[in-house]
């Protein structure tokens, strides 16, 4: 499975340059969000990463590659979730090299503090929006999925911004669960937030697998 | 030793188009040739055979093991080169064969550098920057150089000119000189099977016409050619194919002795090239 992931890899050795450039430009556009802008910067960058290997695969028509070697689908899957992880560690590397040009060059003020924690967190993030994209893109291609992908991002950017007005007026029933969510501690709260995001990451790994199985080529 | 393939009843419906229960085998150590017109049904039955498609009925064994069940066993010993290329347009060979190499237990480095040198193929260019020949040679080296027993091939010499088409022709030819390999070739460039196919099977609208040894078919069919004055009543019946211009009758008959007693010895008898086969075979007439 490690050359299906190296392969994800060898592909996206065009998006480097590309890579570089969101970065620099994502440290502009996300000055806002403070000491937030490495998890933004690793989740658009990381996504963008999922995406473009997504393309590639329709672009060569590969599904009908490996479903003809001995390759089992289920690890055709599994490489698209690990390549994740590689992506990050792509996108970590450039965050440093651009926020270290940007000080040498007097922006001081636009260069993004990496540490380990937003890494953590921007990985997760990454994983979540994948675990949202992928099991439609084994189930119907990438050109289909790319419909899923932007109502998704409608969606999250529509709820998002209309959020802190829902909570104030949310139903009462959420109230002890906000009262007790104030009340845990850190630890506590990135437990039960890993563990929602470790079974978000296997439902979503088992639909892919169930799709890919079904699709013909 | 059984067949390497076997195809038993398979059925695949799409809207419009359907496989209509065909059936036939590949023995070891022979090359099939797999003819049909356009949309006749080869590149789906090829489909089913690697398990890119599911099946609707029926039973494919290859090498005696169920493709479904045992696929990733099948796989490792199958090679194909398909009529598209589908490696990865932006890599160069080595980068594609590195990636591709590690899942067959059985590559063979050495043998595979052979043959990229023998056709020689660049190592830094990019994969999309490859003519067609040059594309189909790759796919045949990475196809070979795993030790493959049976070689799966979906057109692979459509689009490509005289001299590479020959010389793949010649490689395989000498690949099926090892006779642990079989090779199932399908075209509808019949001149390339008369030179290098040992059985030929024939379809039409998702059916199997027939699937026979050239032998066989040398001595089951015949064209027959003379005037039109010669397709009498009686003779109709003994037609499977029939054309006719102002100038003549040319048909393709299966009772030689009978036809020739029919015209009085007026008719020439030839035997039938593939094309003629499968001309006379699929084409509309009005016998």
């Amino acid at each position: 499975m490690g050359y299906l992931v190296f392969k994800d890899l060898l592909l996206q050795k065009r998006m480097l340059f590309l890579a570089f450039a969101y970065v620099l430009l994502f440290s502009f556009a996300f000055q806002s969000l403070g000491e937030g802008r490495l998890i933004a910067i690793i989740t658009a960058v990381g996504y963008m990463f999922v995406m473009t290997g997504a393309a590639w695969e329709e672009k060569n028509n590969s599904d009908v590659l490996w479903n003809s070697l001995p390759v089992a689908k289920w690890k055709v899957v599994a490489s698209k979730y690990l390549s994740i992880f590689a992506y990050v560690a792509i996108v970590v590397p450039i965050c440093y090299l651009v926020s270290t040009t940007l000080s040498l060059v007097g922006l001081a003020a636009l260069s993004i503090s990496i540490d380990f924690i937003s890494i953590v967190v921007g990985t997760v993030t990454v994983f979540i929006a994948a675990s949202l994209y992928l099991p439609v893109f084994f189930a119907v291609g990438y050109l289909r999925s790319r419909y899923w992908h932007f109502g998704l991002f409608l969606g999250i950017m529509v709820l998002g911004s209309a959020l802190p007005n829902l909570i104030p007026a949310g139903p009462p029933q959420i109230e002890p669960f906000l009262e007790k969510l104030s009340q845990a501690n850190e630890i506590e709260i990135a437990a039960a937030g890993g563990v929602g995001v470790a079974v978000l990451v296997a439902i979503s790994f088992l639909l892919s697998v169930r799709f890919y199985r079904r699709r013909e080529f | 030793m059984g067949p390497i393939l076997e195809l038993k009843n398979v059925v695949k419906t799409f809207p419009g188009f359907a496989i209509k229960g065909i059936s036939f085998a590949l023995e070891p150590g022979y090359i099939m040739g797999f003819i049909g017109a356009n949309g006749a049904g080869k590149t789906t039955t090829i489909k089913l055979i690697m398990n890119l498609l599911h099946l609707d009925g029926g039973e494919i064994r290859v090498f005696g093991l169920d493709s479904r069940e045992q696929e990733q066993a099948v796989k490792q010993r199958i090679g194909f080169v398909y009529d598209e290329n589908h490696f990865y347009e932006e890599l160069t060979i080595p980068e594609m064969t590195r990636v591709v190499a590690p899942f067959y237990t059985n590559w063979d480095g050495e043998s595979y550098q052979r043959l990229v040198d023998r056709f020689a193929l660049p190592q830094n260019k990019k994969i999309k920057t490859f003519s067609r020949g040059m594309k189909m040679k790759y796919s045949l080296a990475v196809a070979l150089a795993h030790k493959a027993e049976l070689l799966i091939m979906d057109e692979p010499t459509s689009g490509l000119d005289p001299l590479v088409r020959s010389e793949l022709l010649d490689i395989l030819r000498e690949v099926i000189q090892d006779e642990r390999c079989s090779v199932l070739f399908s075209s509808h460039i019949t001149s390339d099977l008369d030179r290098i196919a040992d059985y030929v099977t024939l379809i039409h609208g998702g059916k199997i016409v027939f699937s026979l040894s050239k032998e066989d078919i040398s001595e089951a069919y015949f064209v027959i050619k003379g005037e039109r004055s010669l397709l009498t009543p009686d003779l109709r019946p003994y037609l499977i194919g029939l054309r006719e211009n102002q100038f003549g009758l040319e048909a393709l008959v299966k009772d030689r002795d009978s036809v020739q007693r029919l015209t009085g010895g007026r008719a020439i008898v030839e035997r039938p090239t593939l094309e003629e086969l499968m001309l006379f075979s699929i084409r509309e007439t009005n016998i």
